[in-house]
């Protein structure tokens, strides 16, 4: 939920070291900043969340803008850091199983977390047949909120080439995914 | 069932960027062959229902701030306050930020800002003074504030001038410090107006230690901080107590009497050594802070306390002579 109108005075506080400011900021941005570096394979998403929000604590005297730009300018370092931290683990990204905690925000009885859980597992096997740009490209739209433009700067490509990964991530879900297998 | 070959050959061709921003931003689909993509694209989107808890919301954005303000008094280059911890003081809603702004567009900025920062206690810049250092105009550092301590103190205000360097201390950090800076304060009263210029030059010590010192360690555990002004503030006692302390460092330049002198209640020298005090202090404040000359005092308001020459010196004669030649 963007901050809309308020979002100017809160940046502004936020650059003089105003905690409320950094806690609006951050109740904003965790949930997609987070949920982007948890289906992005990041081990640990809340401790790379929090670090990126710090990075962007130290640099925020340097950045003018308005709230899109502030919400691609955190997930440029929030993207950043993932790779990084890929590279420290040196493992292939996959995405990381929601908890069950957070599937009953999307459901609530049994039979649908059930149901669920192996709807999560079909979407798990059908992301790893997606190349990784087009795995970033589909997280940053999806579960980031960006708009097009956004994400081509996140990952440094063109608007162009981000519509072209996009589409083709989605053919390559829609041809890895059987939802029918899933509810028989 | 896998889908045919034939059906994903249809939805590349017939899917429109339309349909794909729709599927992106979670619009409900008009194709009803992507109903089933959808539900997975809904799948993807529940990784966004992560929320943080209030403490690790608090825990941040008490580090982000604190980073945040880091990174501003570095940017802003001003004299000297680079690493220091910044001060949780500056946490001001932005309409009281917007209301001094528009206060400075009215009044034409920086000669009154300038004329405002030099402000001490009393004066009557002083309350805008603080104002601007909230939002972040004018240095508001602890160390501006213990140069207002010192200032005090050369005009002989003792007790408000420790009163003053509480403001200077963090209020989480430095709880060790605040407590000394109290006993240090009952210690001047206590000792009243009796050896002025001893106690004043022991709180001169304590706030030279505080500005010295203040910031350094009280990221890792603040306490070697508040364990040097403890001491120094336990120096700080009456008169009666301090019979058999070993003297000050140093004794005051042109002060000829040794300070062991002092030990000694004085007899019905009270009076006199309080008017003494009281007409150094009364032209002293004047200079450097008065709004009139506000507009030099950006440029050369190199009015540093403890080198002020309007108050009283610390070893002014009048404080303790008289004390002296009435001992038995």
């Amino acid at each position: 939920m963007p901050l809309g109108p308020s979002f100017e005075a809160t940046l502004g506080a936020a650059k003089e070291g105003a905690e409320w400011a950094w806690a609006a900021l951050y109740r904003d941005l965790a949930g997609p900043v987070t949920g982007y570096l948890a289906s992005r394979g990041a081990r640990e998403p809340e401790d790379l969340a929090s670090e990126t929000f710090l990075q962007v604590a130290r640099n925020v005297q340097g950045f003018d803008g308005n709230e899109a730009a502030f919400r691609s300018w955190v997930f440029v370092i929030a993207h950043r850091r993932l790779i990084d931290s890929r590279r420290a683990q040196g493992r292939r990204p996959a995405m990381v199983p929601l908890t069950t905690h957070e599937r009953e925000h999307s459901g609530g009885n049994v039979e649908d977390e059930a149901l669920d859980t192996l709807v999560t597992d079909e979407l798990q096997a059908a992301l790893e047949e997606l190349s990784e740009t087009q795995r970033d490209v589909l997280a940053l739209r999806i579960i980031g909120h960006l708009t097009l433009e956004e994400t081509a700067d996140v990952v440094g490509k063109r608007v162009g080439a981000v519509k072209a990964a996009q589409r083709r991530g989605l053919l390559a879900l829609r041809e890895h995914l059987d939802l029918e297998r899933v509810t028989q | 069932m896998r889908l045919t070959s034939d059906y994903k050959g249809m939805f590349s061709t017939t899917i429109s960027d339309r349909e794909i921003e729709r599927l992106l931003t979670g619009s409900p689909t008009e194709n009803g062959e992507l109903s089933d993509l959808a539900v997975f694209v809904e799948m993807m989107r529940a990784y966004d229902t992560r929320v943080p808890s209030d403490q690790a919301v608090d825990r941040l954005a008490i580090q982000a701030a604190r980073l945040a303000r880091a990174g501003r008094s570095s940017a802003a280059a001003t004299s000297g306050s680079s690493d220091r911890p910044p001060l949780r003081r500056r946490v001001l809603r932005p309409q009281i930020a917007a209301a001094a702004v528009a206060i400075l567009m009215i009044t034409g900025a920086t000669g009154v800002a300038a004329a405002a920062d030099a402000a001490a206690p009393g004066d009557s810049l002083y309350g805008l003074d603080r104002a601007l250092e909230r939002i972040g105009i004018g240095a508001g550092s602890a160390e501006e504030r213990l140069e207002e301590a010192n200032q005090l103190l050369a005009e002989g205000k003792t007790r408000q001038a420790l009163e003053h360097a509480t403001e200077a201390l963090d209020e989480d950090d430095d709880e060790a410090a605040r407590a000394a800076l109290d006993i240090a304060i009952e210690g001047v009263e206590t000792a009243g107006d009796q050896n002025a210029t001893v106690v004043q030059e022991k709180v001169g010590a304590l706030l030279t230690y505080m500005s010295q010192n203040i910031g350094k360690g009280v990221g890792a555990d603040g306490r070697e901080f508040g364990q040097g002004v403890a001491e120094l503030a336990h120096g700080i006692t009456p008169p009666d107590a301090t019979d058999d302390l070993a003297p000050i460092d140093t004794p005051p330049p042109g002060n000829d009497n040794k300070p062991d002198d002092n030990g000694e209640p004085g007899k019905g020298n009270e009076g006199a050594s309080n008017q003494g005090t009281e007409s150094g202090n009364s032209n002293a404040p004047g200079n450097g802070t008065n709004p009139g000359t506000g507009s030099n005092q950006g440029g050369g308001n190199a009015n540093p306390p403890g080198k002020n020459g309007n108050g009283p010196a610390p070893d002014s004669p009048s404080v303790t002579a008289p004390g002296r030649g009435n001992r038995p």
